[in-house]
Parts: C-alpha cells; sequence; structure tokens
C-alpha cells in the first residue's frame, strides 16, 4: 500500500479506439453473465428489457476491471494491476491511497474521457450512494453508509456488448485481450439452467406503520413551515438471502421486467435491481432526465388503460408534484447546460409498466462546452424524484427521519463512458447485499396534504416486486 | 453601454438556476451568482453590481440562518436606490423588512398555477396581461390581515379561486412606491408561468435605466 495525497491520474495512455472481437448471435448475455460470475468477484450486468428505453439498444457487461476506485470520507482507494497503476500514477504497485482529497472532485479534476470510442464500449462503471451528495454540496455533512461506500467504480478496459437489434454479440478492449477467455465461457452455452439454489428470509423492516405515520406527519410540519415543498419519507426491509443471489435477480425480471436492469457485484457487495427510470444521462453532450412521478394501476384492457390514464392526469396533486419534479429538473441541468437549452421537450406523457403506469416528462439541454460528464451526474445526484425540494434542505430532512444513511437507494448506477457520454439510472425497485445481509428501500413522496395511511400503503406497494421475486425462495433452497 | 452586473442570490434553493439561465440567456447581462452566507456585499459596496435578484428559498425570511445577507442588501442598499427583485422567499424579505406580517398560509400551495390580478401599475409586470398563469410554490404568504406596509403599493393579487380560499386573498406582487424594489410571490422562472422571461426582461430593464443615470 502506498500512500500518495498528491499523485496525479491519467488515462491518457488509453487507446481512442478499442479493438472489436465479434463473437456470434443468439447469445444469452444472462446465462453469460452468471458464468463470468463464477470466475470474478467484480462484474456487472445492465441491461433494458422493457420500454422506455431512452438510451439501451445495448445491453453491457464486464469483469475484472482493471481498477477498482472507492471513496469513503476524504480518502480515494485505488487497487488494481501494478502495471495499469504504473500508466495512471507513475508507480507500480497493486494499492494506493490519495488523502486529504473530495475523491469525486479529484477524479473530475484528472480524467479526461474523451477518449473517443462509442458509449458502451468500457469506461467508469458502478455504484454511487445517496451521501455521495457529501462531496457535491459542501454544505451537506451526510453520515456514509457503513458497508457501501460513498461510491464505487470499477476501470472497464474491456467488456461485452449485445446488440439487442440484431443480437450479435461483440467484445471489445483497449488492452489485454480476453476474448479467449470469453470463448471458452460460450462454448459452455446454451446451459439448460443458469442460476444456484437461493434462500431468502424477511427479517422486518426499519419502520412499523405508526413509526412511518409519526415521520409523515412531522415532514408534513416541516412543509407547512416553509422548509420544504415535498419530502420522500422511506423506510429499509431487511432481507437475508443465502446462496445464488443471482437467481433471484433472474427471477426479478420475470416479475418486475423494466427498463434499466442491473446487477453490480463487489465481492462480498451485490446489488440488483429492476429501476424504471434514468437518473441522467448526456450523449453527445446532449442531457436527458425524465422526472417520473404520478403513478396509477394498470387497466384490464386498453379502455380502461385510457380511464385510468385520465383520472391520473386529472388529479390536481398528482400534477402539483409532478410540475415541481421539472421544475427541479431543470434547474439541476441548467448547473450544466449552455443557457436557453434547457427545455421540457414532452410534458407529462404517460407510460404504461408492467404493473402500474406513470406520469412522465422529458426535460432535455445542451451540455455546455466546459462541462465533463463528471459535472453531468454531480448536478442531479441524488434525485429529485427520491428526495424533494428544495433539495438541500430536504435532504437535511430526509436524514432526520431515517435512522440509517440510505447508501445505494437513490444514488446512481451506470457509467461514465470512454467518449465524454454518461449514463445513470437511479437504483431504486433494488436490493441491495452485504453477503447475506441485505436491504431494500421505498419511500414515498409527502406533501402537506399527503394522508399517511395512504403513504404507507405506498411504500408497501412499491416493494411488491422485490417481496414477491424473494418471496418465491422464502425458507428452503431450490 | 457596459454590461449590466447583475448579482443572483441563491437562498440555497431549487429553482436558482432557472432564474440564472433567464438572465445568462441575455448577451447584455454579466452576472455573478452567490449564495446567501458569502462574502459578497463588498461587491455592493465597490458599486460592482447594477442590480441584484433575491431568488426563492427554504425556510423563514424572518430567520438570518435562511435569509443570511440578504437583509442587509435591501435595508442597507435598497435606500441608495439598487434596483432589488425579490423571488419568493425574497419577495417574503423584502415585505417583513418594510414592515409587513409574514404567516404560514392555511393552505400551502405548491406546484400549482394561479391568475393574475394585476391591480397596480408594475414596471416588473409591464406587457405581462392580466390574467397570466403563474408558477406558485409556497407555505409562507403576506399576511393581509396585517396591511400592506405604506411604502409599498400592491400590484396583483392570485385571481381569487375556489381551492385557495382559505387563504383569503393572496398578494402576488408589490412595488416600492419610491425606490425601484420589487417584489413576486410566484416564480417567474417556472416553466409553468406565462410571460416570466418578460418580467425578468422587464427587470433587466429597470437595471439599465438606473445604470445610465
Amino acid at each position: 500500500m502506498t500512500d500518495m495525497s498528491t499523485a496525479k491520474m491519467t488515462l491518457d495512455w488509453v487507446p481512442f479506439t478499442p479493438k472489436d472481437v465479434p463473437l456470434g448471435h443468439d447469445i444469452s448475455l444472462l446465462d453469460l453473465f452468471w458464468l463470468v460470475k463464477q470466475e470474478h468477484e467484480t462484474c456487472y450486468l445492465l441491461e433494458s428489457i422493457s420500454h422506455p428505453r431512452h438510451q439501451d439498444r445495448f445491453h453491457v457487461l464486464g469483469f475484472s476491471p482493471a481498477l477498482l476506485l472507492s471513496a469513503r470520507g476524504d480518502t480515494l482507494t485505488v487497487t488494481g494491476r501494478p502495471e495499469i497503476m504504473g500508466r495512471c500514477f507513475g508507480t507500480e504497485t497493486d494499492s494506493l491511497k490519495i488523502e486529504g482529497v473530495n475523491p469525486y472532485e479529484y477524479l473530475s479534476d484528472n480524467l479526461d474521457m474523451n477518449r473517443g470510442a462509442r458509449s458502451h464500449q468500457g469506461g467508469l462503471i458502478g455504484l454511487f450512494c445517496h451521501e455521495a451528495m457529501n462531496y457535491f454540496e459542501p454544505s451537506m455533512k451526510l453520515e456514509e453508509h457503513p458497508v457501501f461506500e460513498p461510491f464505487r467504480l470499477g476501470l472497464y478496459l474491456d467488456g461485452l456488448i449485445l446488440d439487442t437489434v440484431t443480437q450479435s454479440l461483440s467484445y471489445y478492449t483497449y488492452d489485454e485481450d480476453r476474448s479467449e477467455e470469453v470463448k471458452a465461457l460460450l462454448s459452455k452455452l446454451p446451459l439448460e439452467n443458469s442460476g444456484g439454489p437461493v434462500e431468502t428470509r424477511y427479517l422486518g423492516a426499519s419502520e412499523t406503520e405508526e413509526s412511518f405515520s409519526k415521520k409523515v406527519a412531522d415532514t408534513q410540519q416541516k412543509i407547512c413551515e416553509g422548509y420544504s415543498f415535498q419530502a420522500e419519507v422511506g423506510m429499509k426491509s431487511y432481507f437475508e438471502v443465502k446462496g445464488d443471489k443471482f437467481t433471484a435477480y433472474k427471477h426479478l425480471r420475470e416479475v418486475n421486467p423494466s427498463p434499466y436492469m442491473y446487477y453490480l457485484q463487489f465481492g462480498e457487495q451485490e446489488l440488483f435491481g429492476a429501476s424504471p427510470e434514468i437518473l441522467i444521462s448526456s450523449k453527445s453532450g446532449r442531457i436527458l432526465t425524465t422526472p417520473t412521478a404520478g403513478t396509477i394501476r394498470r387497466g384490464a384492457d386498453e379502455a380502461e388503460d385510457v380511464a385510468l390514464a385520465r383520472q391520473l392526469l386529472s388529479d390536481p396533486k398528482e400534477i402539483a408534484e409532478h410540475n415541481m419534479l421539472v421544475d427541479l429538473h431543470r434547474n439541476d441541468i441548467s448547473m450544466v447546460c449552455q443557457p436557453g437549452t434547457v427545455v421540457v421537450e414532452d410534458l407529462m406523457y404517460v407510460i404504461k409498466f408492467s404493473h402500474v403506469q406513470h406520469i412522465v416528462s422529458n426535460v432535455v439541454g445542451v451540455q455546455a462546452r466546459d462541462k465533463s460528464g463528471f459535472d453531468v451526474l454531480r448536478c442531479i445526484l441524488p434525485g429529485g424524484v427520491v428526495t424533494g425540494a428544495p433539495k438541500i434542505e430536504t435532504v437535511k430532512i430526509i436524514d432526520a427521519n431515517e435512522a440509517q444513511p440510505r447508501g445505494p437507494y437513490g444514488g446512481a448506477v451506470g457509467r461514465f463512458g470512454f467518449n465524454g457520454d454518461c449514463d445513470f439510472c437511479l437504483p431504486i425497485r433494488s436490493l441491495f447485499c452485504d453477503g447475506d445481509q441485505c436491504f431494500a428501500q421505498t419511500s414515498a413522496g409527502v406533501v402537506y396534504d399527503s394522508r399517511p395511511a395512504h403513504e404507507y400503503q405506498e411504500v408497501q406497494r412499491k416493494l411488491d416486486g422485490m417481496r414477491k421475486t424473494l418471496a418465491k425462495f422464502a425458507g428452503e433452497a431450490q | 453601454m457596459s454590461k449590466l452586473r447583475i448579482l443572483l442570490v441563491d437562498n440555497y434553493d431549487s429553482f436558482t438556476f432557472n432564474l440564472l439561465h433567464m438572465l445568462e440567456e441575455r448577451p447584455d447581462v454579466d452576472l455573478t451568482l452567490v449564495r446567501n452566507d458569502d462574502d459578497f456585499l463588498p461587491l455592493l459596496e465597490a458599486g460592482e453590481i447594477d442590480g441584484v435578484l433575491i431568488g426563492p428559498g427554504p425556510g423563514s425570511a424572518e430567520d438570518e440562518a435562511y435569509f443570511g445577507r440578504n437583509a442587509e442588501v435591501i435595508t442597507g442598499y435598497g435606500p441608495k436606490g439598487l434596483p432589488i427583485l425579490g423571488v419568493c422567499l425574497g419577495f417574503q424579505g423584502i415585505f417583513h423588512l418594510f414592515g409587513g406580517t409574514l404567516k404560514q398560509a392555511a393552505l400551502p400551495v405548491h406546484g400549482k398555477v394561479s391568475a393574475l390580478d394585476i391591480c397596480g401599475d408594475d414596471p416588473i409586470l409591464q406587457n405581462v396581461p392580466n390574467g397570466s398563469m403563474v408558477m406558485r410554490y409556497h407555505s409562507i404568504i403576506a399576511d393581509p390581515e396585517g396591511g400592506i406596509p405604506d411604502v409599498l403599493e400592491a400590484t396583483a393579487y392570485a385571481e381569487a379561486s375556489e381551492e385557495f380560499a382559505a387563504n383569503g386573498k393572496e398578494l402576488m406582487a408589490f412595488r416600492h412606491r419610491e425606490l425601484p424594489i420589487f417584489g413576486v410571490q410566484f416564480h417567474p422562472e417556472s416553466f409553468g408561468t406565462n410571460f416570466g422571461h418578460t418580467m425578468i426582461d422587464n427587470f433587466c430593464r429597470i437595471v439599465a435605466e438606473r445604470k445610465a443615470g
């Protein structure tokens, strides 16, 4: 371990164009991921298996990144292959700590991600927690989650891309060629059944209906006093998951097929989810956010769907909440966009998901020339959908309400690509595991006239997908 | 003519950058963004600012922890003729510092629009048609029972509606009778406000006129 507080980091040595290796077509990326997971303790899978797919025609997989970067307080820890460390830092070591820095600003200041290539070909990929906000907003002093660091990223120099339009799979690499290793795994496909046995147990929740209702009432008092317009009141549900968590993810894909599905593994930490929305994306300098708020169930047929959508879009409370989010998102992306380019491209359209319909708007803008992908994520994390407005004051209310740090819930999962693009989804409807100990969080947007019983129902309903998924494996190994 | 040096005060809010863009879209504006507890008064003292926009924000304008140095801007530099526009919290702070009373509304109005009932000649509302819709986000209101301070003139109310009847008559805009000081309770920067750009342009015109002397 080398201590270096003044070390500079560079990615200037990364080639502009990766080598591509076509691997065939009609291959199950999911099953391949399971095989990869048996041999690599750090890996990821990002896939999009229901509309809307604002970005992800391409599903991607990566394993054993060249470097791992994680933040704790004012320390950035980097581990990896000495050869890569040498190219990045000028010192061939397998691990170093950069202390006394703001780890996010360190990356932002040091790394130029405009390396050419295409947006899905690697980059810095991983997880940001809610508490990463401390790095963006100096007035925040949120307690960090004991297990999940404010952020954890892999530097992925190679990986697999599945083009879902052509069903072709390809391997890319900027450095070492591991395609033979991938081909060896491909030779094991198709599998009869991927995923090992898993056993789950529900351990309880952080709130009872009574304690939750009290928090709703306290929050409403703060709203009436002018400290917030809307604040998300949340609760955690705890589970024990023993065995192969991939099996649970595979089932989640069936129970709740979603536009932004992900599986991240960093050793003992495994996180997976079925996110309905992106947090933010920037492609070729065009920024997109899709604030999603306002929910109603699906109808039995087209006519009932329409009737329910009509009911949703004529509910003044739902519209007011959505208005607030649209203005909040306009504000957030204005921090990184050219003045005059931020517009509400589509206002309040309705998307039908597998179980519910949501009101969604597209807020877009043109990224300012002097802003990077790091600036783009910084402007919006944590997203307004899981916090509220005004954001800083509201996060203080959330912090006072919730006994434990949120950790990954409402943070960001995604990628800073080597072409300067970035793409992050919102980790909600997700399970966060440290070994066998896992939790899910759900929250409800509280406004001055919310009814506590209704909000409690909402946090329960939002948990349905994950609860149903895990219940299938309750108490007995498959 | 030199650029209009406008100071935008952020009250740790989440709509500040919407206002910022409206100003930065104008080539004649040289904008400085500060937070309400930054040490920005020397800029005003040195005469380096032509106009101040006090933005929205959480909390109470009567509480220094939430209103910061804005109170000194209003009471220290307002009387010297510095043009000031207060939005939401800024509106409330100006109203309070000139002697008005603030109170919690019976019904907070968050993310809802009202029609403007324009009742006075307000340069900020020039070319804004009566009945224009404006977006509102506020829990605190200028207390109508406390009366309007003599130095201020009420220039617009929210058009009476059944939905917000419990709040009584809600003041939406005022101007100072002698000084170029203005307040709007609603949010000109919201996508849901009609003629928001017109209002900001009007403020810039006032600043320009003042600067030209």
